[in-house]
């Protein structure tokens, strides 16, 4: 590994009672965030990984399992000094920034929440975080009201900078821009990661922008991390059949047919496991289950020190087919 | 703060709505009268206990514009001086039951659980009576006086604005930038303040214009019921349920000044019209 791992995720578990059932949302997940990496989390509606998001961010506590950042643990209940350090851009745009206040404002406040510089000291940072996302510093008198959704988006970022925070979790932070738009958000990232150190956690079900910003994947099916590794490894040589899925889901045109193409053999429907089940969450919609997968629920395993997967009946590693349709 | 772009452009909307500018124009010219009545007014003497029978139900002539009552003071000057009461009423009934009521729906809605519960209920146990048999029973178990008269009001008035914000906050603290305001670790004061308050001030805003009327006509109908500002202190509901007793005869006593009144509820309705008019569309 490359450095000293700055998020651990520890055996995290996160159960909500509902009226009849309970719901696992995130099952027994652990993971590692290395310095300066990106790790991104992938999956469907419903696999956990906003959840996991939430739990790491303190919008919400674990039932169980702990989360470090770097010493110190992060339960739903931490103080300033925790916070300052972790930061959420979240997905909407519009939702993020008050129409009632001034960009400044809006960036100003986590400032102001921590005690961090004087008026002048504050106003001197939001012109500087203004001028790193590429906005021009006149724009923080304004309100977002007139702002598109890509601007918006930066000036979500400026504010998640402003307490110079060493984890940045991206919840989809590009799914609802233009894809024009999108571009230019994950270059503004890369660009902010490699100025100012940053680690970033991002969750997203878009591979294509994965393959973009991420160099470790992490993929999640039902709460669970069922497949992890580097993107290289995780998009040539996918080795979950959940994995292979997901990579075959990317809609590719291809030049023979006229249309979008989707030729794999899973249900696409999701069916939640039964009572009490025992093997594998992905039984129901894999065609390449063996009889193993109906009673053991496999474990993340490590295939190399880098690479782990969840899968009694994985892909051969020369399967690189399902690959190669993402956007690049 | 100065007042940004967004505020220049409200205004130049609500100018183009003629009838806002007409309640606006209603509005100003009755607070005005209101504030200099000692000026205004042609008699500001028959405000208080004035006697002259010798001028004694007089009607509206070139001397007394609307006519004098029965011991002889002018009607249009008592109205002046009557507008005074109504508007100090309506501001301090609103001043007392717009921010009792927004606090109680911002703590309630923000902070959920039992709090809210607590909250709420007392506020639907309060919207269940009908306003004024409530503000009637509590002046009725005290000495009939404004400032009883005020305090009843407010005490019916208050739950609407804890219910109108609390619905908004409900929904205002779901929005990304409250939860960015939570995770970064401001305090619940702040986020109730800082970020939902602005975002229901319009609505409020909205809300008190309308409610001006609404309370100057429920003020009107306590002292109407002899509930309101004892004698001598003009009061336009009083000056109605006295003239009554002279109707059809004397008919420009209560005509004049349930004219007032309605006068005065058109005007705040127009311009809480206006004003929701404005807010609607900036969203």
């Amino acid at each position: 590994m490359t450095g000293p791992a700055l998020l651990r995720v520890c055996n995290v578990t996160k159960r909500f009672k509902l009226a009849h059932a309970e719901l696992l949302a995130v099952d027994d997940v652990s993971l590692e965030v290395q310095k300066f990496d990106t790790l991104a989390i992938v999956g469907e509606s419903g696999s956990g990984k906003s959840t996991l998001a939430n739990l790491i961010v303190g919008s919400e506590g674990a039932s169980s399992g702990a989360i470090w950042l770097g010493d110190t643990e992060l339960g739903a209940r931490r103080d300033k000094a925790t916070r300052r350090r972790i930061a959420l851009v979240q997905q909407n745009p519009y939702s993020a920034l008050n129409p009632r206040k001034s960009i400044r404002a809006a960036i100003e406040l986590p400032m102001i929440v921590h005690g961090l510089g004087d008026r002048s000291a504050r106003r001197r940072k939001v012109d500087e975080l203004l001028r790193r996302v590429h906005l021009s510093p006149a724009l923080a008198a304004r309100r977002p009201l007139g702002l598109s959704g890509g601007e918006r988006q930066r000036v979500a970022i400026a504010r998640a900078l402003a307490t110079d925070p060493e984890l940045l979790v991206l919840d989809e932070p590009t799914s609802s821009l233009d894809v024009s738009v999108q571009a230019h958000i994950l270059a503004l990232l890369l660009e902010l990661q490699q100025e100012l150190g940053l680690t970033y956690l991002f969750i997203t079900h878009d591979l294509g922008v994965v393959r973009v910003l991420a160099r470790r994947v992490a993929v999640m099916y039902q709460g669970r991390v069922v497949e992890e590794g580097p993107v290289e490894a995780i998009f040539s040589a996918p080795r979950h059949r959940y994995t292979n899925l997901l990579l075959a889901s990317i809609p590719t045109v291809s030049d023979e047919d006229d249309g979008v193409k989707l030729d794999w053999p899973f249900e696409q429907a999701i069916a939640p496991p039964p009572e009490g089940a025992q093997g594998c969450a992905f039984r129901p919609r894999c065609p390449f289950a063996i009889a193993a997968c109906d009673t053991t629920r496999p474990a993340l395993l490590g295939e190399d020190a880098l690479h782990r997967h969840a899968c009694l009946a994985p892909s051969r590693r020369d399967t690189t087919a399902q690959g190669t349709g993402g956007i690049s | 703060m100065t007042a940004s772009p967004e505020f220049w452009r409200a205004m130049r909307r609500y100018a183009q709505d003629p009838m806002a500018v007409l309640g606006a124009a209603i509005v100003a010219v009755l607070v005005l009268a209101a504030i200099l009545a000692e000026q205004v007014a042609p008699y500001p003497a028959h405000a208080g206990a004035f006697v002259d029978f010798v001028n004694a139900n007089r009607p509206p002539d070139a001397t007394y514009l609307l006519g004098t009552d029965g011991i002889g003071r002018d009607v249009l000057s008592r109205i002046i001086f009557g507008y005074r009461t109504s508007l100090v009423l309506g501001l301090t009934v609103l001043g007392i039951a717009v921010p009792l009521g927004t606090a109680a729906g911002l703590v309630g809605g923000y902070a959920g659980g039992r709090a809210e519960a607590v909250v709420m209920r007392i506020t639907d146990v309060f919207l269940a009576l009908p306003s004024l048999v409530l503000a009637m029973a509590i002046v009725g178990l005290f000495r009939p006086s404004q400032i009883l008269a005020m305090a009843a009001v407010a005490a019916v008035w208050w739950p609407w604005y804890a219910r109108l914000v609390h619905g908004m906050v409900r929904s205002i603290r779901l929005e990304g930038y409250v939860v960015s305001a939570r995770l970064i670790g401001a305090s619940p004061v702040r986020i109730m303040v800082g970020e939902i308050l602005p975002n229901c001030a319009p609505t409020i805003l909205t809300k008190f214009s309308l409610d001006m009327g609404l309370v100057i006509l429920l003020g009107a109908s306590l002292s109407f019921l002899g509930l309101g500002a004892p004698a001598p202190i003009p009061d336009l509901g009083t000056m109605v349920a006295d003239g009554a007793n002279y109707l059809p005869d004397q008919w420009w006593l209560s005509v004049t000044a349930g004219g007032a009144i309605f006068l005065a509820v058109l005007g705040f309705n127009l311009v809480g019209d206006g004003l929701r008019d404005v807010f609607d569309t900036t969203g």
